[in-house]
């Protein structure tokens, strides 16, 4: 049997807002449960708005569920050991715009409590890797979008975690970006790393994940297996479009 | 300690390398080098003009690095969400807050002495400076002492600007708070004395003393109240002082951190 590695049992996430004395509530996620196994690739499926980085949000400790409970290796999130753990990829990383990729790493490094010899080491492994050998003393600021990405793949990988969680990890790269984006996912995950990834990209799904949960409106709508799209084009999508058009959300969507 | 150390150091490269951080300096600097100027105005007492008038642009530019420093640090890191990459570490969120907070201090320590060296320089480029300064007190015991006190000034008022940096909205209102306690932080006894005369005998009054003495007091670091008269306050105020910068810091700062524990992102 599969060991579980991360786990969502219930999570309801509901903001808050007050205004003037006025209290208003809005739905992030609600009663959201599911299992990821060990060298599993679990990708989130919805449209804009509907949770998914609401729930990866959940998962990294920035949001606290209002009820509901995540686990990482059995261990209640928020939690030191769990993060450690954990390499994250935000869809859109920012970086010190003063400091360069050697100098970012580093700290990165240090906080995620790698050993103070073997980090420069290190530091320059993962940036061979993302190729950015060439721009470690380059100050941030100068850099592109694309630039910025593969720094926060490097910074990602960076303490070798054993799960990878990325928000939209190609939005807004170009082709090469999004290809070397998925080379480096698919490697990550034939050395045994488990992923975790939204996207509303289904091409990317369709190319990467074992499993695939729908999420509609902050609710799990559906979870599907690959066997349910392997092999069949353009599968993964219909399902997508069946399960949008009976939750009713595919005319919100449209609005 | 060594995640402390780590956000500490690149707090300062990173304030150092903010050309907002090189621009005050170099203002800093300027201001210094016309204080030149206006002690030409003063035939007789040039340097104890320039003496004064460095002493105040010393504390406003360190001021002005703390502020700008904190809203420049924290507010944009957490309205550009590369905070994230901090808080996702396995690093409690206090430790973020104290790393923070001494580089921020440093970053403003090393302003302050830059400027004090340069004002040392304008002062002694006089031949006869030193006539200014035979009132009865050494300048070089005096004024590492008076260069101290704004220090722990400075290091008060980075605390109170890195609170609001973290849970203002904007850096507009992270600026005006800050700015609020600095100037409050200033006026203490006379705050106490208009309330008094004020609410005198009505319960109001008590209320209002009690958030009153929320807000700094300065008066703790006024040395420069007291350096030029005989028999000038010693230890005990520099003792007195440290004690009080270090403990409303203190409070400042596990209040930031017990907050930002809650705070969601």
């Amino acid at each position: 049997m599969a060991e579980v590695v991360l786990s969502a049992k219930g999570l309801t996430k509901t903001y808050r807002r007050s205004h003037l004395g006025r209290t208003t509530f809005s739905r992030g996620v609600k009663d959201i449960s599911f299992e990821v196994n060990r060298g599993e690739v679990f990708g989130l499926l919805g449209l804009n708005g509907s949770g998914k980085t609401t729930t990866i949000k959940l998962i990294l400790g920035l949001l606290f569920p209002t009820s509901g409970e995540i686990s990482i290796y059995g261990q209640r999130v928020p939690n030191r050991e769990a993060q450690r753990k954990i390499g994250y990829l935000p869809e859109v990383p920012y970086f010190y715009r003063n400091l360069n990729p050697t100098e970012v790493l580093m700290l990165y490094g240090s906080l995620s409590g790698m050993d103070s010899k073997t980090l420069p080491d290190r530091v320059q492994e993962v940036l061979k890797i993302v190729r950015m050998e060439h721009a470690s003393q380059k100050p941030m600021r100068e850099f592109s979008k694309g630039m910025l990405q593969r720094i926060g793949l490097a910074q990602t990988i960076l303490h070798d975690p054993d799960i990878l969680i990325f928000d939209e990890p190609v939005t807004g790269l170009d082709p090469l970006g999004i290809r070397q984006t998925r080379q480096l996912m698919a490697d990550l995950n034939g050395q045994g790393k488990t992923l975790f990834f939204s996207s509303h990209s289904i091409s990317e799904l369709e190319r990467l994940a074992h499993r695939v949960a729908i999420i509609i409106d902050g609710g799990l709508a559906r979870v599907l297996l690959q066997a349910d799209w392997k092999g069949k084009e353009g599968r993964l999508e219909e399902l997508f479009i069946e399960t949008l058009e009976a939750s009713g959300a595919a005319s919100q969507g449209a609005r | 300690m060594r995640s402390i150390l780590a956000i500490a150091r690149y707090t300062i490269i990173e304030q150092i390398r903010n050309r907002l951080y090189l621009i005050i300096l170099f203002f800093g600097g300027a201001v210094l080098i016309a204080s030149l100027l206006v002690g030409a105005l003063a035939p007789g007492h040039k340097v104890r003009v320039i003496f004064d008038l460095g002493l105040l642009a010393l504390e406003l530019f360190g001021l002005t690095t703390a502020v700008f420093g904190a809203v420049s640090l924290v507010l944009q890191e957490i309205e550009s969400k590369t905070i994230y990459l901090i808080l996702t570490r396995p690093v409690s969120r206090w430790i973020y807050v104290v790393g923070r907070f001494l580089g921020l201090v440093a970053a403003v320590m090393l302003t302050m002495v830059a400027m004090a060296l340069l004002h040392i320089l304008v002062m002694i480029s006089d031949p006869f400076w030193f006539k200014d300064f035979s009132m009865g007190f050494s300048f070089w015991s005096v004024y590492p002492a008076l260069v101290f006190m704004s220090m722990m000034k400075m290091f008060v008022t980075a605390a109170i600007a890195l609170f609001f940096s973290l849970f203002a909205t904007s850096a507009v209102s992270a600026l005006v708070f800050t700015g609020c306690f600095w100037i409050a932080g200033h006026f203490g006894p006379e705050l106490s004395f208009m309330i008094d005369k004020a609410l005198n005998g009505r319960a109001i009054g008590a209320v209002v003393h009690a958030v009153a003495h929320i807000l700094p007091n300065f008066q703790y670091f006024n040395f420069r109240d007291f350096y030029a008269i005989p028999n000038f306050p010693g230890f005990e105020f520099l003792g007195t002082a440290i004690i009080y910068g270090v403990a409303y810091a203190g409070i400042f700062l596990a209040l930031s951190s017990l907050l930002f524990e809650r705070k969601e992102f």
